[in-house]
């Protein structure tokens, strides 16, 4: 596999270097700076694509790349060599700064917040006339190897883009890329699964700077003359149009939409009116027809030939028949794992769960005290307590609003009661941030699926291995040995699994492709996998056939009988609460109106009341 | 001489036009849920349209006027109908992609038709300045001071006081259920389009004078928009209103006492400190993240 992706790349590079003496010099100028657009458009797609910011001030961090470099070889007489790796690690720093911004709006906010960094940046450069020259610009030295031909130039180039492609396949498939996407289509989720959004959009920030700066240095040493002018918003947009154009969030899409719209205004000798113009339709074009951009509408085709509908909603119903069949070696396999040594891993993954105490003991596991929440004036969640004993499963009912899932979010931490105490096993939970949980072996899942649709099954439950992976993003980048080991191990064990649930021939579907029944099955098992001690499920046969339910609920028992896991779940369908739950606990209006055995809650007075209102419990009363 | 009152109003002055500007921008915002990254090149064009009737044909100022806020509201109206409607349930991003495409081609079709080239734009009133102890202000400048001061204040007539506007606002809160009510949505979105657009080119004429009127040059009055729309809250239609002022002021207060030279930087700065304190802009709604 890895040699052969190895030829692939000797075999493209060749051609690249190959097709070069069949080209005039100003041919060459242009493909050679077509890579440059390469390596930005990358750089843009791993913050825009992958980690879901939208950046539209690109341009100033191509102007600190290439000035840094211009700067470093002129005035300290770097080497080109050393001079750009050090602008594209510069601007990786500057991109920091758009981190704080990042973090605290939304994403259309941040947008505008970048454009104020390109002109801001657009701004400084004349002004800091003693550095940069000014606008008259500064002259640089060109790249060479002897002569300084332009096909020198454009050789230079192409083993540098193909080097800078290498290293973002090496970050997009690594846990990090996983955890970008995750982090992007469903915040909560990836938080709940142990990813914490500050750390994983440092990364991104760095590394889309890094990638920027990089072609920052190279376009000066390629251009030999860099001014403010080279980086106005125009450019900001054009990048932001080539990933558009290409598709977010694929390596390859970044690469046709900037060799694609660099190329077309030479093509077409084009002026710059049409080549704008051009742009401006392809991005109309774009949104309206393509809107995943080239090579992500190729994905797709791809996938809806290879994954029809029809296809795996037959599957789907076949495979909860096996998914029951294999359950029973696959829960003793995992159990006897927990007890004796984990699993073993040449890299050593961190000791899971060893505070896990027997099962079926007893004692209680979660103990939920005087908690309130008030959003504004409406007291969401009023001084509810209740315990869940280890080995149980309780049902949380209660009418809409009666907040039952603030509740789970309090428990998984997205929200933060105004008092009252949540103790796991003895420990604080309110302590802890949503993606600490997990470690703790608190699991929860979502009421609308907390899947990542552009990922494949496999990719999905990997997610949920993230908090096991040890390598940082230099290692990954790098794809050192030591990276790809773990990557490895985690891929193999997790199609594993996925091959002992009977699942492994879904390994490769994009989970958006699937149908509903079967994104709630992998939901909850990507849960189970986590190897939870306390499981939280959000309304986990929502929407569900009848036959789909008694297997779902099939399956949740068997997790409890026969892995140990306590289950707490929020649930509409009252036959299904009770005819698995242990207990159950009702809510109305935010306050606890009854807790017991099923029996006993379901002809609770007050809960008939909440149900069905004053009248029919005075009619059921008399 | 005192130079705080001067550059006080001065700052009201100018401000006044970026809030024009702005209540356009949150207009579109609050009843479609899209940012228009081509607002600035819009009012742009319709501000080429204005230059052409007044140098080529001698209209006067007034007449030049409509004929531009007309071509600002038809240009929003193309936009909602022609290129947003088919992507109506396309996501933020394609949105922004697809508004970011309209404004490249307008800033083009401009530059093809009438050059890049910086022009000279007529004030709307000549005239010696007028002097009230220290502080100077042109006519032109007052003109567009009470011309945007009556547009906002027509504007918010019409989304309290009809029926239009009370349709405005229930699609601004929420747009299926004033569906389901029976309010025609995708007509009050044309129309929010269109009014959004008309406000930015009327402040656009005004602006034109101040700062040369180019087919790349308005990118920067859009930023200024976008930043007193952002700094008041976006959401906010009186929070754009005073983002816009507050916006004018600052940026001539740090000219003024500081330097010419970094505004933009100091600006962008502000708004960076405003956000970072109050994500949700000076007079917006708090943002409520909601999980599950």
């Amino acid at each position: 596999m890895d040699r052969r992706r190895w030829l692939i790349w000797l075999l493209l590079l060749g051609l690249l270097l190959l097709a070069a003496p069949l080209a005039r010099g100003y041919t060459l100028y242009v493909w050679a700076l077509a890579g440059v657009y390469v390596i930005a458009a990358i750089g843009l797609n791993l913050l825009t694509g992958y980690a879901g910011q939208i950046s539209l001030g690109h341009a100033g961090l191509l102007a600190i790349g290439a000035y840094g470099s211009a700067l470093l070889v002129t005035k300290l007489g770097w080497p080109l060599a050393l001079s750009i790796p050090a602008a594209g690690l510069l601007t990786g720093l500057v991109g920091l700064v758009l981190l704080i911004p990042a973090l605290r709006l939304t994403a259309i906010y941040f947008a505008i917040a970048t454009l104020g960094f390109g002109a801001a940046v657009a701004q400084l450069l004349p002004n800091w006339s003693g550095l940069t020259g000014g606008h008259q610009g500064l002259r640089v030295p060109k790249m060479a190897l002897a002569a300084g031909s332009d096909a020198e130039r454009y050789a230079l180039m192409a083993l540098a883009t193909m080097l800078m492609i290498a290293l973002a396949y090496n970050l997009v498939r690594s846990h990090l890329g996983r955890a970008w996407l995750a982090m992007r289509d469903h915040e909560p989720a990836a938080q709940a699964l142990g990813i914490y959004p500050p750390e994983l959009k440092a990364y991104a920030f760095v590394a889309s700077a890094f990638f920027t700066g990089i072609a920052g240095g190279l376009y000066a040493h390629l251009v030999g003359y860099i001014s403010p002018g080279d980086f106005h918003l125009g450019i900001s947009i054009t990048l932001f149009a080539m990933i558009a154009v290409g598709g977010f969030a694929t390596v390859p899409g970044a690469v046709l939409g900037a060799v694609f719209l660099s190329l077309l205004p030479h093509w077409l000798s084009a002026t710059r009116e049409l080549s704008q113009i051009l742009y401006g339709v392809a991005l109309v074009a774009v949104v309206v027809f393509l809107p995943y951009g080239i090579w992500g509408q190729l994905l797709v085709g791809y996938y809806r030939l290879r994954f029809s509908e029809e296809r795996w909603a037959e599957r789907g119903r076949a495979l909860l028949a096996r998914l029951q069949r294999a359950l029973r070696p696959m829960a003793t396999r995992l159990a006897l794992a927990a007890s004796s040594n984990p699993v073993s891993l040449a890299v050593e993954p961190q000791t899971r769960n060893t505070k896990r105490s027997q099962r079926g003991g007893g004692g209680p596991l979660l103990e939920v005290e005087d908690v309130t929440v008030r959003f504004g004036g409406l007291k969401a969640l009023d001084s509810v307590s209740f315990t869940v004993q280890e080995g149980e499963i309780v049902g949380l009912i209660g009418p809409n609003g009666a907040g039952k899932t603030t509740l789970f979010n309090v428990i998984s931490r997205f929200y933060s009661p105004e008092s009252g105490r949540i103790v796991l096993d003895g420990e604080d939970l309110l302590k802890l941030k949503p993606h600490q949980l997990i470690e703790r072996g608190v699991v929860r899942t979502f009421q609308n699926i907390g899947l990542f649709p552009y990922m494949s099954v496999l990719d999905n439950l990997l997610v949920g291995e993230h908090r096991r992976f040890r390598s940082g993003p230099v290692s990954v980048a790098l794809g050192l040995p030591r990276a790809k080991r773990e990557e490895r191990l985690f891929r193999a064990q997790a199609e594993q699994r996925l091959a002992e649930f009977g699942l492994l021939m879904l390994k490769d579907a994009y989970v958006w492709a699937l149908p509903y029944g079967t994104k709630k099955l992998i939901e909850l098992l990507r849960a189970l996998l986590a190897e939870p001690r306390l499981l939280l499920l959000d309304e986990p046969v929502a929407g569900m056939s009848q036959e789909e339910r008694e297997r779902m609920g099939q399956l949740i028992r068997r997790a409890r009988d026969e892995w140990g896991v306590t289950v707490l779940l929020v649930e509409h369908d009252m036959s299904f609460v009770m005819g698995l739950c242990d207990r159950v606990v009702a809510l109305s209006f935010g306050r606890v109106i009854a807790e017991g055995r099923p029996e006993e809650v379901a002809v609770h007075p007050h809960v008939v009341e909440a149900y069905l209102g004053e009248e029919a419990s005075l009619g059921s009363r008399a | 001489m005192d130079i705080l009152p001067q550059l006080i109003v001065s700052g009201l002055a100018a401000g006044s036009l970026y809030a024009l500007m702005a209540l356009g921008l949150v207009l579109i915002f609050r009843t479609t849920d899209i940012v228009n990254f081509a607002h600035g090149d819009m009012a742009m064009f319709s501000t080429f349209v204005a230059y052409v009737l007044i140098t080529a044909y001698g209209a006067p100022f007034w007449a030049a006027l409509l004929a531009a806020v007309a071509v600002g509201f038809l240009l929003g109206v193309f936009m909602d109908q022609v290129v947003l409607r088919p992507a109506r349930r396309a996501s933020v991003i394609s949105l922004l992609i697809a508004t970011l495409g309209v404004a490249l081609i307008l800033e083009s079709v401009a530059g093809w038709l009438w050059g890049w080239e910086p022009k000279p734009f007529p004030r709307a009133v000549r005239g010696a300045p007028l002097i009230l102890g220290d502080v100077v202000i042109s006519r032109h400048s007052l003109l567009a001071l009470g011309v945007a001061v009556s547009c906002a204040a027509g504007l918010f007539a019409l989304l309290k006081l009809t029926r239009l506007g009370t349709a405005m606002r229930a699609v601004a809160q929420n747009r299926l259920a004033a569906q389901l009510l029976g309010v025609p949505v995708e007509r009050i979105s044309m129309l929010s389009w269109g009014i959004g657009a008309a406000l930015g080119a009327i402040a656009g004429l005004f602006i034109a004078p101040f700062v040369f009127l180019e087919p790349a040059g308005f990118v920067k009055v859009m930023l200024k928009a976008f930043a007193a729309a952002v700094l008041g809250g976006f959401t906010s239609l009186p929070g754009a209103v005073v983002g816009g002022l507050l916006l004018g002021v600052f940026d001539n207060l740090v000219g003024g006492y500081l330097t010419t030279q970094l505004k933009e930087t100091l600006v962008f700065a502000l708004i960076i400190v405003v956000l970072a304190i109050r994500p949700q802009g000076l007079l917006g709604e708090p943002l409520h993240r909601r999980v599950a």
